[in-house]
């Protein structure tokens, strides 16, 4: 039974640039699908596909107001929330919204946003051991040719 | 997901995960590729059930990797009604958007295991421009197409 997290982003730049942003956001180079339709992102032994989606708007879940998803499936077995994808993604969701000031949306098993308890920073009380760093695996500066980030712009989901 | 397949006599085997060389189904089912989704359970949806368009996700992401996708709903709360619409929804995006890989589509959920053909029921969608007449559940071994 496979579960995913998916970090919804917005951008009105294309698929391909959306790629090279995540890449100055990360240490890792996307590398892209054959057709290019699809790009790749592997660190921190977290595989990720980003790709643009045509997901159904579901309750709490505006997808079709994100063009592109940031797609991990959770390898192991165990709690979602606690898992090695939804920890990076987390990170990586915290520095796209500061350095872009983009919205995004992390959501977990294409059911509910990530819950706030959750988010970046302030482990709930049934946090996994041992906190990851904030910005372990990702740089702490603005990529280059990327825009300063602005003030914080309205956004969707929880993990802020 | 796989016991309740192999129960049904089919010979399952598990699919490692590649890494970096494209998405992989869940396992192999008689020759067909699986790829099975879930939904929590109802508690742990704080008490809202699946809804449609839910249904019609996961369907879409399944069939990005399987051509079986299989959807366990368990104790989720999902009705066999929703299910059904789900899967209309699905098929009607997949006028548009495309079928990917989904030959065969199956919700089970708490009182109910239904089946449905996918790739008859998306073409009777485009060539009639109407909803398709969805055909009762079918046989469960015929729902992984045999080699």
């Amino acid at each position: 039974m496979s579960r995913t997290v998916d970090l919804f982003l917005d951008s009105d730049q294309p698929l391909e640039l959306v790629a090279l942003q995540l890449s100055e956001l990360t240490s890792a180079q996307l590398s892209a699908s054959p057709d290019r339709a699809r790009f790749v992102l592997q660190e921190e032994g977290v595989t990720a596909y980003l790709s643009e989606h045509d997901f159904l708007d579901d309750d709490d879940l505006p997808l079709s107001e994100f063009p592109y998803v940031l797609s991990a499936r959770v390898r192991e077995p165990g709690d979602i929330d606690h898992s090695p994808e939804a920890r990076y993604l987390r990170r990586l969701n915290a520095r796209w919204r500061e350095q872009t000031g983009l919205p995004s949306l992390l959501v977990i098993d294409l059911e509910r946003p990530d819950a706030p308890e959750f988010a970046t920073g302030a482990p709930g009380p049934t946090a996994a051991p041992g906190p990851v760093p904030a910005s372990a695996g990702l740089p702490t500066t603005a990529p280059a040719g990327m825009p300063q980030p602005p003030a914080p712009a309205a956004s969707h989901g929880t993990a802020e | 997901m796989a016991q309740l397949l192999v129960q049904e006599g089919h010979h399952v085997r598990s699919v490692p995960e590649s890494r970096g060389a494209g998405k992989t189904p869940d396992f192999v089912a008689c020759g067909a590729l699986v790829e099975a989704k879930s939904f929590e359970s109802l508690a742990e949806r704080r008490g809202r059930p699946p809804s449609a368009e839910g249904v019609a996700n996961k369907l879409m992401q399944a069939s990005e990797q399987g051509a079986v996708g299989i959807i366990w709903a368990g104790a989720s709360g999902l009705s066999q009604a929703t299910a059904r619409a789900g899967y209309l929804l699905y098929c009607r995006h997949a006028v548009v958007h495309g079928l990917g890989k989904l030959e065969s589509a199956r919700v089970v959920g708490e009182g109910f295991d239904v089946s449905f053909d996918p790739v008859a029921d998306v073409r009777a969608v485009w060539q009639a421009g109407a909803t398709p007449r969805l055909r009762p559940s079918v046989p469960v071994r015929r729902l992984v197409p045999r080699p």
